[in-house]
């Protein structure tokens, strides 16, 4: 025999009201006390100052920052210790150069808005992560903003007017 | 359903649970889950800020890729607190500080070089930590910044928040259990309210149904309850008022058969004292003369024994009839009934003697002749009686070995003017011997039960109270 089952409309009510409430309020608190969070970000992260000597590596090849300490010395030093490539150390941490050693000595001018950077090798001949070494390095040790474009130059043949790029 | 068959109670209880709770719940919940949102903010807030500010405030970075020494020193300056911090150098090399790099979580490492400040909360060594990270910048010349590649991690634990939030969750679940036996008690309250009248009337209806017509509700207030308590208590009247016309009508009719009776019982002697003498006469007198004479006789004995019967009834329905007890032998008793009526040798009997009683002699041979008479008649012979006593009581059973009765006829055996057979001559008796028999064993605070036996044939069982009326 079937037998019917009557719910109360009391009883019906009741489901309802425990259905709409406390099930999704349950599920809203989900639980107590502090609860693991995935990464929150915030906003930019901390700027300090730095010293030291700015040059510029490869490192996974991308051009990274470099200081070097010791007192502040001539552009000319510096693009020479450029062109003297990583130490033992810095090579130990996988830095690397393209710039070749040839390019020193070089000598830094100034004409019409720009920093000229006379090498003696064949700056056509010169890779683009070379190229971003240099122009980077010699716009560190400016402090004109926004800095000087910089050429470089050698027996007549010009690169540039080129910017170090931008980091996020 | 089973599931529901609640009482009111119980269903005003659980409503109003299942509202306390609801409520409670909603507010209780939704303000502990911002309160938590609050504090965990406000103390991750700060925590990182903290750090952004130390680490803003640092001594220059003099080297890069930084030495083993700097990593150290920057490491050291930022324990200086409560909370432990590890720097790296692009995500290798790291400070051999108290925290190892290997306890910041992967992910928070892999965000860290997006150049933001992240942070992340995590459950270390069984409470809940914060964990902050961010990679430390410098301007670039020309604008803008750039990434040094030294990042720094630092932990906070997060056990003094852990504590408030916990503290909320215990007021929040007290909260609940305060608004719950706050919603039973107002539930009880409530039930009491409604069931008090609810239970007046079921009592009042009770007593109603068990005969007391005169039982009325009490009206209380003006609301619904009130209103079926009136229409209760209206019903009542009129069902008072009818039953007691039914009554009236019915005593008027019983004193009408009674006054019939009384006023025909002394006709009936003159009439019986004629008969007797036709009676004398009618062997001499010729033919349909005679016939007619012994006919007019026995019509008489028997209008007379009719008006008999109907006065002795008359009297049980006025309640007049009345026991006058003696002690006495009850087989000497059963046996004086058969030997008068000339049933001796129609009936076995099995009385044993000595069985002695508080009974009204007349009334048990009225009782004995009807029902012997009346198992003469309609049932087949041998007809035995048969008398025992037990305890307090003595019973008597008159049995024969006819075809028994039918379940119609047992439900109506002692019904006044009943007739089984209805094909049955009308001089057999008017059908109110049982009935007569029934009323004189219940005078006696005794009964008497129609039933069948097997294999066959009707029994009825007389059981009388040995000690008199009980």
């Amino acid at each position: 025999m079937i037998r019917l089952v009557r719910v109360s409309p009391f009883g019906r009510v009741l489901a309802g009201v425990c259905a709409l409430l406390v099930v999704p309020l349950v599920a809203l608190l989900g639980g107590c006390g502090v609860r693991p969070s995935g990464v929150i970000t915030g906003g930019p992260a901390p700027t300090a100052a730095v010293g030291g000597t700015r040059i510029y590596l490869l490192s996974d090849g991308e051009p990274t920052l470099v200081l070097r300490g010791g007192k502040p010395i001539e552009p000319t030093e510096v693009l020479r210790m450029l062109a003297a490539g990583p130490t033992d150390a810095e090579r130990a941490q996988g830095f690397t150069t393209e710039v070749p050693s040839e390019l020193a000595p070089a000598k830094i001018g100034f004409d019409a808005g720009s920093t000229l950077v006379s090498v003696s090798t064949d700056v056509g001949a010169l890779s683009v992560l070379a190229v971003v070494q240099i122009v980077c390095t010699v716009q560190a040790m400016t402090v004109a903003t926004p800095a000087t474009p910089v050429t470089l130059v050698s027996d007549g043949q010009r690169r540039g007017p080129l910017s170090c790029p931008r980091y996020p | 359903m089973t599931t529901w068959a609640l009482g009111l109670r119980g269903r005003l209880l659980l409503a109003f649970a299942v509202l306390g709770l609801t409520t409670t719940a909603l507010v209780a919940g939704v303000s502990y889950g911002q309160a938590r949102t609050v504090i965990l903010q406000k103390a991750q807030d700060a925590a990182v800020l903290s750090m952004v500010d130390q680490v803003a405030r640092l001594v220059p970075v003099r080297e890069l890729p930084p030495s083993q020494e700097q990593l150290d020193t920057i490491a050291r300056v930022l324990s200086e607190g409560p909370d432990p911090a590890v720097v790296a150098y692009r995500g290798q090399a790291a400070s051999s500080s108290s925290l190892s790099l290997d306890e910041i979580p992967v992910d928070l490492r892999d965000s860290v070089t997006e150049g933001k400040v992240v942070w992340q909360r995590v459950t270390m060594g069984g409470g809940p930590v914060l964990a902050i990270g961010t990679q430390l910048m410098t301007d670039q010349p020309g604008g803008g910044t750039e990434p040094t590649g030294i990042e720094v991690y630092r932990l906070h634990a997060l056990g003094e928040e852990q504590h408030s939030i916990d503290q909320l969750a215990a007021l929040a679940w007290s909260t609940g259990a305060a608004s719950l036996v706050l919603a039973v008690l107002l539930a009880l309250l409530a039930a009491r309210g409604v069931l008090r009248p609810v239970r007046e009337l079921g009592r009042a209806a009770r007593r109603l149904g068990e005969g007391d017509l005169r039982t009325r509700a009490t009206v209380r207030g003006t609301d619904e309850l009130a209103g079926v308590a009136q229409i209760f208590n209206q019903t009542a009247e009129r069902l008072e008022r009818q039953v007691g016309e039914l009554r009236r009508m019915e005593a008027d009719a019983r004193r009408f058969v009674a006054d019939v009776s009384h006023e025909l019982r002394t006709p009936l002697a003159a009439m019986t004292a004629v008969t007797d003498v036709l009676d004398e006469e009618s062997a001499r007198l010729p033919g349909d003369a005679g016939k007619a004479a012994r006919l007019v006789s026995q019509e008489t004995q028997n209008l007379a024994q009719l008006v008999e019967d109907l006065i002795e009834i008359s009297r049980f329905d006025a309640g007049t009839a009345a026991l006058s007890l003696d002690d006495l032998d009850v087989a000497a008793a059963v046996r004086a009934t058969l030997r008068s009526r000339g049933w001796t040798d129609q009936v076995g009997t099995e009385l044993p003697d000595g069985i002695v009683a508080r009974l009204d002699p007349r009334r048990l041979d009225v009782i004995v002749a009807n029902l012997v008479g009346n198992a003469l008649r309609h049932g087949a012979a041998p007809v035995t009686v048969r008398l025992r006593a037990t305890a307090g009581w003595v019973e008597v059973t008159i049995a024969d070995h006819g075809s028994g009765l039918s379940p119609d006829v047992l439900a109506r055996a002692f019904d006044r003017f009943y007739k089984a057979d209805t094909a049955r001559s009308r001089s057999d008796g008017a059908g109110l011997g049982l009935a007569i028999a029934l009323e004189n064993a219940r005078l006696h605070g005794g009964s008497l039960v129609a039933g069948n036996r097997s294999p066959q044939g009707a029994v009825f069982t007389l059981r009388l109270p040995s000690g008199g009326q009980q």
